[in-house]
């Protein structure tokens, strides 16, 4: 047992399950309000993007997180703009921008002479980190966790409901930068744990894994946040013991966890399912459909609405 | 004068250029083919999720010692799998689907790849080493090119119209399912032989690109066809040449290439692009403007 404690006696490991841990978290958070948006593309558009971003702050001097956070704002706005401006549907302009700008990225990279490892900002580099990253990783990830949980359910209702969000009158516009700061944001400091290839999955797994589990929101935010933790944890524990790549363990992790909830989850798992399908009563959802009424409706209830406005009005979906 | 001449002419003494040269405008020209049906389909995010998904595959087939293209194939067909499996059978959106699934497939390649380094080496996956290309590395290539663009010119009228209107093909009597898994096969063959030219995190644009481009340019798909090829060929040629004065990377010089090119046609297209269609909105608003002064 002392064996399997080992990692602990490292100030390396410590490192790297605290940071781990906080990165998870965040990225969990985030990911709940993503998957219902339909935003999880976005996540790995942005955070091919950074790329250039960091070799160009590199080149100027400047703090590599910086120059990260504006070159995925930009790769989000640029879509933005080539959607609206020509046919093309939005999945293609973001292919097309988010490629161009890691390919600008890789040539820059390849001009430079740095003592950047390219390895590091595509795959994490978890065991490495330095003091000076653990505080930024800290403090912007809390900044992070702190300003979505407490603006929670107005960031909630432009992912359910834009139109319904600008009848009350919410900065819709504000808060859908907002969120994509958040996102951009997120992904610099995960950049750190599990690299920008892997942040992805971390954006997108454990949101998925609760939305298996449940239809209320605040449940949804602990169940992902619980998962990418204990996933974190394991992963790394996993990755030193085996000598495995951590970024790669962690997700695998997060995949497991998934497999789990989708085979096992108590009403949208595929076994639970079966089963209640055989009673009538029964009413799941199809696949693929918005998310569940249950949860709109008590959102609608929430957002201060008088009750009888919210039951009129909401009912309809 | 001459000196320039020469100097332009270096690169094409050397056997490595000119092999990599015609084995990306291959590659750049089946992608570039497939990138028409990839755009109209809407399946970008499929390009990208299948590319990434190879990866275990091309790693388990050079730590078993077979040819790659098969592993990778294999994987990729596996990972399309999955995601329609995961997409009938529960309540996560296609795109949070498509996204779990690749990224799994990845991690799983990683984790294979840091166990078995002296097998792979990680770097060629991901950025592909064109300009080291071997003898069987360049067959695989050519067979995937040539029964991608045999399929593809026979059948190009039945799967246009099943990218444009699934339900009218089905309703003509065509086999909707062969076709979608057909063009998901072909996609994937086609990821694993850009894997070769620009690796794992750039096939993707190699996919899109080149469709994307050329649908701003015409209405006409046959012409939309021979446009999105002749970018790819165009793009990487030019950019796998280009590669050697700016001693950048091959994969990056391509992919960057087709992103200038796009954002030239965004900009000039004569009817889609910013500049035409501003104009146009101006000439239309002209007379009404007169006409109230």
């Amino acid at each position: 047992m002392s064996e399997f404690f080992e990692p602990f006696h490292y100030g390396f490991m410590r490192d790297a399950l605290l940071v781990g841990c906080l990165v998870g978290a965040m990225c969990a958070v985030l990911s709940c309000f993503l998957i219902l948006k339909g935003w999880s593309l976005m996540g790995d558009a942005v955070s091919h993007a950074v790329l250039p971003g960091i070799v160009l702050a590199y080149i100027a001097g400047l703090p590599l997180a910086l120059g990260a956070f504006a070159a995925g704002l930009l790769c989000a706005v640029t879509t933005g703009f080539v959607k609206r401006n020509c046919r093309l549907k939005e999945d293609t302009a973001m292919g097309v921008v988010f490629t161009g700008f890691f390919a600008f990225g890789i040539v820059l990279f390849s001009r430079t002479a740095s003592d950047l490892h390219l390895d590091h900002i595509l795959f994490g580099n978890i065991l490495g980190i330095v003091r000076s990253q653990v505080i930024q990783a800290l403090v912007l990830g809390s900044l992070v966790l702190g300003v979505t949980l407490v603006l929670r359910k107005d960031l909630l209702l432009i992912c359910f409901d834009p139109g319904q969000a600008r009848v009350l009158a919410l900065p819709d516009r504000f808060l859908n930068y907002l969120l994509l700061s958040l996102l951009a944001l997120a992904i610099v400091v995960a950049l750190q744990a599990v690299g920008i290839i892997l942040v992805i999955a971390m954006l997108i797994a454990p949101g998925c894994v609760a939305h298996l589990w449940t239809d209320r929101f605040d449940k949804m935010l602990f169940i992902a946040v619980a998962s990418a933790v204990s996933a974190t944890v394991i992963g790394i524990f996993a990755s030193y013991h085996f000598d495995a790549s951590t970024g790669g363990c962690i997700v695998l992790m997060q995949a497991f966890f998934f497999i789990l909830s989708l085979l096992f989850a108590p009403k949208y798992g595929i076994i639970g399912r079966a089963r209640s399908s055989a009673s009538p009563a029964c009413c799941h959802r199809p696949s693929g459909s918005s998310p569940s009424a249950g949860v709109c409706w008590r959102l609608a209830r929430r957002c201060r609405l008088s009750r009888s406005d919210a039951s009129g009005g909401r009912r309809r979906d | 004068m001459t000196d320039m001449l020469d100097t332009l002419a270096v690169p094409l003494q050397y056997e490595y250029m000119l092999r990599a040269m015609w084995v990306s405008a291959l590659i750049g020209g089946t992608c570039g083919f497939l990138s028409s049906f990839v755009t109209l389909k809407g399946w970008s995010l499929m390009g990208d999720a299948l590319s990434h998904a190879v990866v275990p595959g091309v790693a388990l087939a050079y730590i078993l010692g077979l040819p790659f293209a098969i592993g990778a194939f294999i994987a990729g067909l596996l990972a399309a799998g999955a995601m329609a499996f995961i997409k009938t059978t529960s309540r996560i959106r296609e795109d949070a689907t498509i996204g779990i699934v690749f990224t799994t497939f990845f991690a799983l390649g990683l984790v294979l790849i840091s166990k078995n380094q002296a097998h792979v080496d990680l770097k060629t996956i991901l950025y592909g080493n064109i300009l080291g290309i071997a003898g069987g590395d360049i067959l695989q290539v050519m067979i995937i090119s040539a029964v991608t663009l045999l399929i593809l010119g026979l059948k190009w009228k039945d799967l246009m119209l099943f990218c444009f209107d699934p339900n009218q093909a089905r309703t003509m009597g065509m086999k909707t399912n062969v076709l979608h898994v057909t063009l998901l096969a072909l996609l994937a063959a086609t990821a694993v032989a850009a894997l070769q030219a620009v690796g794992a995190i750039l096939v993707v644009a190699m996919l899109v690109t080149p469709g994307a481009t050329a649908y701003l340019l015409t209405d006409r798909f046959g012409k939309m066809l021979w446009i999105s090829s002749g970018l790819g060929v165009f793009s990487s040629v030019a950019g796998a040449y280009g590669s050697y004065f700016l001693n950048g990377a091959t994969g990056g010089c391509i992919v960057t290439l087709q992103a200038i090119l796009f954002i030239l046609v965004f900009i000039f297209a004569p009817k889609q692009g910013i500049l035409a269609s501003r104009l146009a909105i101006r000439r239309k608003m002209e007379p009404s403007t007169e006409a109230t002064a």
